[in-house]
């Protein structure tokens, strides 16, 4: 026996490394789950392994200070030798991290692996995903920039209105009733240590219920979960068709945990990392702040709530998600687990990715946000101007002046906040447009002390020439000729 | 090699390049490449001439009260800083040419209103009679939204993308003099209402709220009369 083997012996008998193996990557699978669906949470995995090396990295250089932060993140961006790939791989590292696990989550919905006896396997997933989701939020306010500023800022106006403990709340979550320099340690405190930490834990605790618990074999339509019989059978199958995880059923996911690395490593080059944006500064409002995407549909929706549901939605709507997630397994804790035997849960996915998609479209483009230069830089179209007496063109111009093209567009080119101007002629009479701008009304908001008389009349008489083809003018409805 | 910064990743760099400064700053009312907009054209060789530079740079930094042109100056609140309000002075000035003979910027003397009245009646009366082609600058909502200073340059500038003609071709065969000039912008400011310049709310009922009544509101009762 040579020295290296007596070695290797003496550390394994110490070690016990043969039994940790067979124990854990060695254990037996069902040989149908080395499947390409099943590669998601490898992934995911994979991700987070990037985050916290990529992140431990970051640590060296980030200064957690209210006066340093924006300087140490522009230090890494441009004076610091690939500083701005560093934080390329951890940005683009976490939108992978949320879409794949938004993946894995999917995967394990439709082919029913939530159900017994993997309730607990879910219900540690569900808190993974609030966990990443809080890495993500406490990440974007690190980047302290004016997005982060302003996006914490509404934050903390959310928590704000929790009835009887708002103040509590908002002190806990800001370390103080303002964003100061505690604020940032305390969320450089949460992204480096609690939340990692605790997702460790968590994804201890989810890997050790798949050794347990095994992982869900590929579900057949019609192959029903019972629980007196399910054990049983789940053994039977690890017996017959029982495969070691390491080697024969991890192919897959290497060679998509290799794709996945390459294409967080080639989006980070290309697309760089995200900010910082602007040197955050409480007095600057010309800002129009974004969250990253992961909480672009939330933003949306609050955005395009009607303002009587706000309160309801804030937080009800919390409660409701989280308790149907974490309810789910326990509620359809047997029965089908395929999804072609299940269109409910297909459609479930379905309609939520849509929503989602679409709210998360809304909020890239926010239509609702008005455009903050439209009033100076989006010419009124040119046959808008021809013909025109000289009341009208001043009209023209105080209407930009005004800031009115910011939220109503003109020849399809402004804010689409309010309706469009091109043929509010064909809508409203003169008498109607002057009590819409001096009262304000809808979502507009009143003019009457920022105009004066002439302006108004000079604005309201270039607004009549604005029906296009010659479309006749709104008449006045109580107009005694109308109801002739 | 010390750094290897992201291509995409540069330091912010303030534009005073002037075609992306104008397009995002003026170009909404003075139009795409300085025509055709609502507000005066820029891109005018005559009003170039007219109105001197350093005149220029005043009105872009401090906009002009009363009328639609803001302030664009940092010191006024505005957007713009020093380099880049140089920039824009520099472009529109590159859009002009000399040309004899051109009016001065400012009155020199004190117009006479009655002789304006009589040259209004002779020289601008076609076009701007109520209910002629391009409608009246005698309308008081339409004089408490220019200044003095707007009203002469138009007699001296003309609109040319609009078709007005400049201070040389409003007389048929013969330019305004200077003194013509002051006396016809003189007769304008004289019909200009008193009480120029207030705003609504200071015309609304006692107890602060907004008039709905049109009987109560001057725009009201303007625009009500067009229909």
């Amino acid at each position: 026996m040579n020295t290296a083997r007596k070695i290797a012996l003496w550390l394994d008998d110490r070690l016990h490394l043969t039994a940790l193996f067979t124990a854990t990557a060695g254990h037996e699978v069902p040989a149908n789950s080395g499947s390409w669906f099943y590669v998601f949470g490898s992934g995911t995995l994979l991700c987070f392994v990037i985050q916290v090396i990529t992140g431990a990295c970051l640590a060296f250089v980030y200064i957690p200070s209210t006066n340093e932060a924006y300087t140490s993140l522009e230090y890494l961006n441009h004076a610091q030798f690939l500083g701005w790939y560093l934080r390329a791989v951890h940005v683009w590292g976490s939108n992978f991290m949320v879409a794949i696990m938004t993946m894995h989550m999917i995967q394990v919905f439709l082919f029913g692996a939530y159900k017994y006896p993997r309730e607990l396997t879910w219900v540690s997933g569900v808190f993974l995903l609030l966990f990443t989701l809080g890495m993500a939020f406490t990440g974007q306010v690190l980047r302290f920039d004016q997005d982060a500023y302003w996006g914490l800022s509404i934050g903390a106006s959310i928590t704000g209105r929790i009835p009887l403990i708002g103040a509590q709340m908002v002190h806990l979550l800001l370390a103080g009733p303002i964003i100061a320099g505690e604020t940032l340690s305390r969320f450089f405190t949460f992204h480096v240590f609690l939340i990692p930490g605790l997702i460790i834990a968590l994804i201890s605790m989810h890997l050790r219920l798949v050794l347990t618990k095994g992982i869900n074999e590929y579900p057949k339509p019609g192959d029903k979960v019972r629980r007196e019989t399910y054990d049983a059978k789940y053994k039977e199958i690890i017996k017959t068709q029982g495969v070691p995880f390491v080697p024969d059923a991890i192919g897959k996911d290497l060679i998509f945990s290799g794709l996945l690395l390459i294409a967080i490593l080639t989006c980070a080059a290309i697309f760089g990392p995200k900010g910082p944006l602007g040197v955050p500064d409480p007095t600057i409002v010309d800002t129009s702040p974004r969250p990253d995407f992961y909480f672009l549909s939330i933003f949306a929706a609050l955005a395009l709530l009607p303002a009587w549901m706000e309160v309801l939605i804030l937080f009800g709507a919390p409660l409701v998600v989280l308790s149907l997630l974490l309810g789910l397994p326990f509620f359809d804790n047997t029965g089908e687990k395929s999804a072609r035997t299940r269109p409910v849960a297909v459609l479930i996915v379905i309609v939520t990715v849509l929503v989602l998609g679409v709210l998360t479209y809304m909020g890239e483009t926010s239509p609702w946000s008005p455009h903050m230069t439209a009033w100076s830089e989006n010419p009124i179209p040119v046959a808008y101007l021809r013909h025109r007496t000289p009341l009208q063109l001043r009209g023209a111009a105080f209407l930009q002046n005004k800031q009115c093209r910011n939220c109503h567009a003109l020849g399809g080119v402004g804010g689409e906040r309010g309706p469009a101007l091109d043929d509010v002629a064909t809508r409203l009479t003169a008498d109607e447009m002057v009590r819409q701008i001096i009262q304000g009304g809808g979502n507009m908001p009143a003019y009457g002390k920022k105009l004066s008389p002439a302006e108004v009349e000079a604005i309201v008489s270039f607004m009549q020439t604005l029906r296009p083809n010659y479309r006749p003018a709104a008449l006045v409805s109580t107009n005694p000729e109308i109801r002739k | 090699m010390a750094c290897l910064p992201h291509p995409s990743n540069e330091s912010p760099v303030k534009a005073t390049e002037f075609g992306s400064l104008y397009e995002q700053n003026c170009a909404g009312c003075h139009g795409t490449d300085g025509k055709n907009g609502p507000a005066r054209p820029l891109h005018d060789p005559v009003f170039v001439a007219y109105m001197p530079a350093d005149q220029i740079k005043l009105v872009i930094e401090n906009g002009r009260t009363g009328t639609p042109m803001p302030a664009f100056g940092q010191a006024q609140g505005g957007p713009l800083n020093d380099g880049q309000v140089a920039a824009l002075v520099q472009g529109i000035e590159s859009w002009g040419k000399p040309i004899d003979g051109i009016p001065s910027y400012t009155a020199a003397t004190t117009g006479d209103p009655h002789s304006g009245a009589r040259l209004f009646a002779q020289n601008c009366f076609m076009c701007h009679a109520k209910g002629a082609a391009v409608g009246p600058v005698t309308d008081a909502a339409y004089l408490t939204l220019v200044s003095d200073q707007g009203i002469r340059s138009s007699i001296v500038t003309g609109r040319p993308d609009l078709g007005m003609p400049d201070w040389r071709h409003l007389h048929v065969g013969k330019a305004l003099s200077e003194q013509e000039i002051t006396d016809l912008a003189s007769y304008l400011s004289s019909l200009r209402p008193a009480a120029a310049n207030t705003t609504t709310a200071e015309h609304s009922s006692p107890t602060g709220n907004v008039p709905v009544n049109s009987a109560d509101n001057s725009a009201i009762r303007h625009t009500g009369k067009k229909q």
